[in-house]
């Protein structure tokens, strides 16, 4: 072994905290200082003389090798990252583990020889702080990302809702839930709620749900917010009053909802008008289907009964005069037949188109056109009123008319249509001098059967009219002249707006 | 004597093996890339080539894939700076008979040389 | 100085034997193998480097460099940008993260890669000038061109030689700049050794 200068002076190399190899040309250790020592627990005597590569196979490899031989070689120092080579000489720590390393490998020349001088740092500490650094900064910018995730898709779902709230057919409601389950103000509405009942959004915000209502409730208040509390939804019917005191019927789905940590309620408010009418149409269809299915039937048996009595009487009559007259009774009961199959003719016409917005004023001109001239006043008393009803609501009023001019008699001179809004709703009346309806006939004016000549007579008159809630009563004066007034309720009339009649012009 | 196609990008290189393999007396033509290459190995039908990895236009990959789809019969030794095995494997599979690394050193080449040539006569 | 493409040819096979070397020492090391590109090389003047504008195209570059003396004197450095040095770290040492970032393991990393390449370009050169040299520590800097080349006053510097190498990783390009900067004369001495080395082979 070589002892000049540098190398007798290994033993200084004792003091520095780290491991410190010097390597012959052939790897031969010459230089193992105690801290190598003590990390690796390979006393200095065990190993000096050794190629290092017997005891550290790995350093053979090429990864090493061609570095290392470079440096022996005279080139620049060659350096072994921690994060590339943590053990380049592998050495246990007292707690486990091995220890991590930075490692340098310097030329160092003595004499005509070049050795290599392995310089290892413990960078243990170094390893875990960078470790615990990159830990604290991953969970941060996961967090973060998390973080703009989630207010990302808040974002989102709150335009997604204010999308929904605002393109939805139905109206939206969201109003404070009181602790005892009463509603408490109106927080937020949508477009659909401020069309439905006339108010501005800012008027909804400064009243509560039963500022809206107007009749009861489908279900008592109580239960409602009891179900809203417990279950988190109720459903219920109700009607709701207008700004202009009109009322809308309405279904309301309402559900308790946390909207940015609140508790509120949030309704859908469906406006079932139509639905009401469909309703009441089918409800309607039925009555007519007993009828026809019932009564006409049981009036048919009735004429046919009547009709086989007179045939057989008239069968077993001699006299010529007397069988005349069955075969006239027999005609009577045949043209009471033909009446019948008409009225389930006309009869099965009611309800079958939609209702729609009519105008009277238009109807009514029409009408009067159709009996002019005739040398009696028609007066016509209306301003632009549009009323729901059934299209045959034209053959009601027409029917009126008919009945007027067939049973006035002759002091008729007058007819007058007028429509006046009373606490009911709207009334339209015609009216006329003639000789009114005696008190007897009052009774079953509206009777089917009643009043046979008339085209629909007013037992179709009446059911027509029902189809869309309107009612007929006759309440003249016997004498002075017959007056029949439709009733139309709150909602299936109004008031046609100047622009509307622009249109229509 | 042999025939040996030298291709390389690098003038420089082309001269340093050039004159290694002239020295042993081969008989040596030279290419400037792959497309130049593979036009002159076509003419000069040679004994073996020695090709260079990273050229412009066509490179060695290229030319070893060439060289094995024309079926010209020539084998190709590779002489490449890069020193990954990885590219080593790359070569010898696509067909190379054998790769070496650069700088030239004449107690490699000159072996590898006669080591290919003599497989490639025997085959 | 007139530096003739014969020479400019030959720098550059000469970097590139070094580039391969390291490659091959990176793959060893990481079993990731690295697609590369044949360099390309320009020699400038040292006063024409800040005008460079492919490097200063970041404000944050990253650089290994290593000086050396001897009969040719000067540094050797190796650049990438910021993004591209943890980019290449990363794909080294397979680590996955989603914000690149250096932080002192990671400096240390990028401190052999470049450590790795100087010594492998400066065995390369070496080798032809068959001269020993004396080489200072590996050193990292950070900054802009200006900075990193900033403490380097020294008016002895002439000629640079700039080389752009390409580094594919897996799918990951990395773009690092090899500079050699010279003192007086040692371009003159290379180019010499270079020459007498094309007229008589080894």
């Amino acid at each position: 072994m070589n002892t000049n200068s540098f190398l007798s002076q290994c033993e200084n190399l004792d003091i520095l905290p780290a491991g410190i190899i010097i390597l012959g040309p052939d790897y031969t250790v010459v230089c193992w200082n105690r801290t190598i020592a003590e990390w690796t627990c390979i006393p200095r005597e065990k190993i000096l003389g050794r190629d290092l590569r017997e005891i550290f196979p790995h350093l053979a490899d090429r990864k090493y090798a061609l570095r290392i031989q470079q440096v022996f070689e005279g080139g620049a120092a060659a350096f072994f990252s921690t994060q590339f080579h943590p053990h380049f000489i592998p050495t246990p720590l007292p707690g486990g583990g091995l220890r991590f390393q930075r490692t340098t490998v310097h030329a160092v020349y003595e004499g005509k020889e070049t050795y290599a001088l392995v310089f290892i740092d413990d960078v243990t500490e170094l390893v875990q702080q960078v470790r615990a650094y990159r830990g604290m900064r991953d969970r941060a910018l996961r967090e973060v990302r998390e973080r703009l995730e989630k207010e990302a898709a808040l974002e989102e779902s709150e335009a997604k809702f204010r999308e929904i709230f605002n393109s939805a057919n139905d109206a939206i409601h969201i109003h404070e839930l009181r602790e005892d389950g009463l509603p408490g103000r109106f927080s937020e509405v949508n477009a659909v709620a401020c069309e439905m009942l006339g108010y501005s959004r800012e008027e909804f915000l400064g009243m509560t749900p039963l500022d809206l209502v107007q009749g009861g409730h489908g279900k008592p208040l109580d239960v409602i917010g009891r179900e809203i509390l417990g279950k988190g939804h109720a459903i219920f019917e109700t009607e709701h009053k207008r700004k202009d005191g009109s009322t809308v019927p309405v279904e309301i789905h309402t559900h308790r909802v946390t909207i940015r940590n609140r508790d509120v309620v949030l309704s859908v408010v469906r406006d079932i008008t139509e639905r009401k009418i469909a309703e009441d149409a089918l409800a309607l269809a039925l009555r007519k289907l007993h009828l026809l299915s019932t009564i006409t039937r049981h009036d048919l048996l009735n004429q046919v009964s009547a009709l086989k009595c007179y045939i057989e009487l008239a069968r077993d009559e001699k006299e010529i005069a007397r069988t005349r007259e069955f075969l006239d009774k027999m005609d009577k009961v045949l043209d009471t037949v033909e009446e019948q199959i008409n009225f389930t003719r006309d009869y099965q016409e009611i309800g079958v188109r939609e209702p729609a917005w009519q105008n009277i004023a238009d109807i009514v001109g029409k009408i009067r056109a159709g009996f002019q001239p005739s040398g009696v006043d028609i007066v016509l008393a209306l301003d632009e009123i549009e009323v729901y009803a059934d299209p045959l609501f034209e053959k009601v009023i027409f029917n009126l008319f008919e009945n007027a001019f067939r049973y006035g008699g002759p002091s008729l001179s007058l007819i007058r249509v007028t429509a006046a809004e009373g606490p009911e709703g709207l009334a339209i009346a015609v009216e006329d001098n003639g000789v009114g309806i005696p008190d007897e006939d009052k009774k079953h004016l509206f009777r089917k059967g009643f009043g046979k000549h008339t085209g629909l007579g007013l037992f179709l008159s009446r059911e027509i009219l029902a189809i869309t809630g309107l009612s007929i009563r006759e309440t003249g004066v016997p004498g002075k002249g017959a007056r029949f007034e439709i009733l139309v309720p709150e909602g299936k009339f109004r008031r046609r707006s100047p622009e509307r009649t622009g249109e229509r012009g | 004597m042999a025939k040996i196609l030298v291709i390389d990008d690098s003038r420089f290189q082309r001269r340093l093996i050039s004159s290694v393999l002239e020295e042993k007396g081969y008989e040596v033509v030279t290419a400037g890339d792959g497309k130049e290459g593979f036009a002159v190995a076509l003419r000069e039908t040679p004994d073996l080539v020695i090709c260079d990895l990273l050229m412009p236009g066509i490179d060695g990959y290229s030319f070893v894939r060439m060289v094995r789809k024309e079926r010209l019969g020539t084998p190709v030794l590779v002489f490449t700076s890069d020193i990954q095995k990885t590219t080593r494997d790359i070569c010898l599979e696509l067909g190379a008979c054998d790769i070496l690394n650069k700088p030239v050193d004449r107690e490699t080449l000159i072996p590898a040389v006669e080591r290919a040539i003599g497989s490639a006569k025997k085959a | 100085m007139n530096v003739g493409e014969e020479s400019i040819d030959a720098i550059r096979e000469l970097i590139n034997i070094g580039v391969g070397r390291a490659a091959g020492l990176l793959n060893d090391m990481t079993g990731t193998h690295i697609r590369l590109h044949v360099p390309e090389v320009r020699v400038l003047r040292y006063s024409d480097l800040a005008g460079e504008q492919r490097l200063l195209d970041s404000a944050h570059l990253s650089a290994v460099t290593l000086r050396f003396a001897g009969s040719f004197s000067g540094m050797s450095m190796l650049i990438f940008p910021e993004k591209g040095a943890a980019v290449l770290i990363m794909a080294l040492t397979g680590e996955e993260i989603d914000e690149p970032e250096l932080d002192a393991l990671r400096i240390e990393t990028l401190n052999e890669v470049g450590n790795i390449v100087n010594n492998a370009v400066m065995g390369s050169i070496t080798n032809v000038l068959g001269e020993r040299l004396t080489y200072s520590m590996p050193e990292y800097r950070e900054g802009r061109i200006e900075d990193i080349l900033g403490r380097e006053r020294s008016p002895g510097y002439d000629w640079v030689i700039l080389a752009v190498s390409q580094f594919m990783i897996e799918d990951l390009r990395v773009v690092g700049t090899i500079l050699m900067i010279f003192e007086i004369g040692a371009l003159d001495t290379l180019i010499e050794k270079i020459t007498a080395v094309m007229g008589s082979p080894p």
